[in-house]
């Protein structure tokens, strides 16, 4: 064997030496399974990262929420406004009609009058009703309902006994 | 085949009318019932109770005032007014096969008209 050959020889070792280390390499770093794992690496990173983002997104609600408190508060005191208004309106709606008129007031003594005249003689008939029920006609309900009280009660207590043909008052 | 059949449906209809088919349960028992604070009683039994002395029922008038009435058998007489919201609607409901039931207090006051309208006091 000559000494070319040798040398030959030796060279074609170093190159395919050199060769099988370079082709390693490369698979070792750019090899798609490697790409792969990486990037599951990097996912799994992330997702331990979400909760952080989340407290994050929480954080910024808040500083919404407060935006919405406020907008609540605005509607509340306006609701507030709007019922002490219409309280005051039905108040003196009430104050107009807990003041009777002189013909409202004359009836309503004529009819207490009756009513009285009647439990004491104990009789309350058809034609009774009937009159009663002619002088409430321009009362409002709580009006007349306040006359007939005293006749109710002593309807009850059994103090007048009605001889009535329908409805007694 | 169709002789079986005929014979069959007719055996059904004659069982039905011997046991006396019924379409629900009634009840006429009540008549008006009075108490210090309270008045019940179905308003077509009193209507065609024995006697002609018992009646109940309610008025309900154009100024929301709402009245009540009710006289038992032995003559005992009770009423009751109100205006209070919601006593209108329910008075308006009374109807002839109502078990009517009327609270009220020592005031005359009305404190609860129920009109229980239901299948079992229709006649």
């Amino acid at each position: 064997m000559s000494a070319r050959v040798v040398r030959g020889l030796a060279v074609g070792s170093f190159l395919l030496a050199t060769g099988v280390a370079v082709g390693w390499w490369g698979r070792a770093s750019g090899s798609p399974e490697r790409s792969e794992k990486a990037s599951l690496r990097s996912a799994t990173a992330e997702d331990a990262r979400r909760p952080a983002e989340a407290v994050n997104r929480i954080t910024v609600q808040a500083v919404d929420t407060s935006g919405i408190q406020e907008s609540v508060r605005k509607a509340v005191a306006e609701e507030l406004a709007r019922a002490r208004e219409e309280a005051a309106v039905e108040a003196e709606a009430k104050a107009v009609e807990s003041d009777p008129t002189p013909e409202v007031l004359a009836k309503l003594d004529s009819g207490h009058e009756y009513i009285t005249t009647a439990i004491r003689t104990g009789r309350w008939e058809t034609s009774d009703a009937t009159h009663l029920r002619s002088l409430g006609a321009d009362l409002s309900g709580d009006q007349y309902q306040e006359l007939i009280r005293p006749l109710v009660i002593a309807i009850n207590k059994g103090e007048i006994s009605p001889n009535v043909e329908g409805m007694p008052f | 085949m169709i002789m079986r059949s005929i014979g069959f449906k007719l055996g059904l209809g004659i069982l039905a009318i011997a046991s006396g088919v019924s379409a629900g349960s009634t009840s006429g028992s009540t008549v008006t019932h009075i108490s210090a604070t309270e008045t019940r009683g179905v308003v077509r039994d009193v209507r065609f109770s024995a006697n002609s002395v018992e009646f109940l029922g309610c008025s309900v008038r154009s100024n929301g005032l709402v009245a009540c009435f009710a006289k038992d058998a032995a003559g005992t007489y009770r009423s009751c007014s109100t205006t209070a919201a919601g006593f209108a609607t329910a008075a308006a409901g009374i109807g002839p096969n109502s078990f009517l039931t009327i609270t009220y207090n020592a005031a005359g006051t009305c404190t609860l008209v129920d009109a229980y309208n239901t299948s079992i006091y229709l006649d």
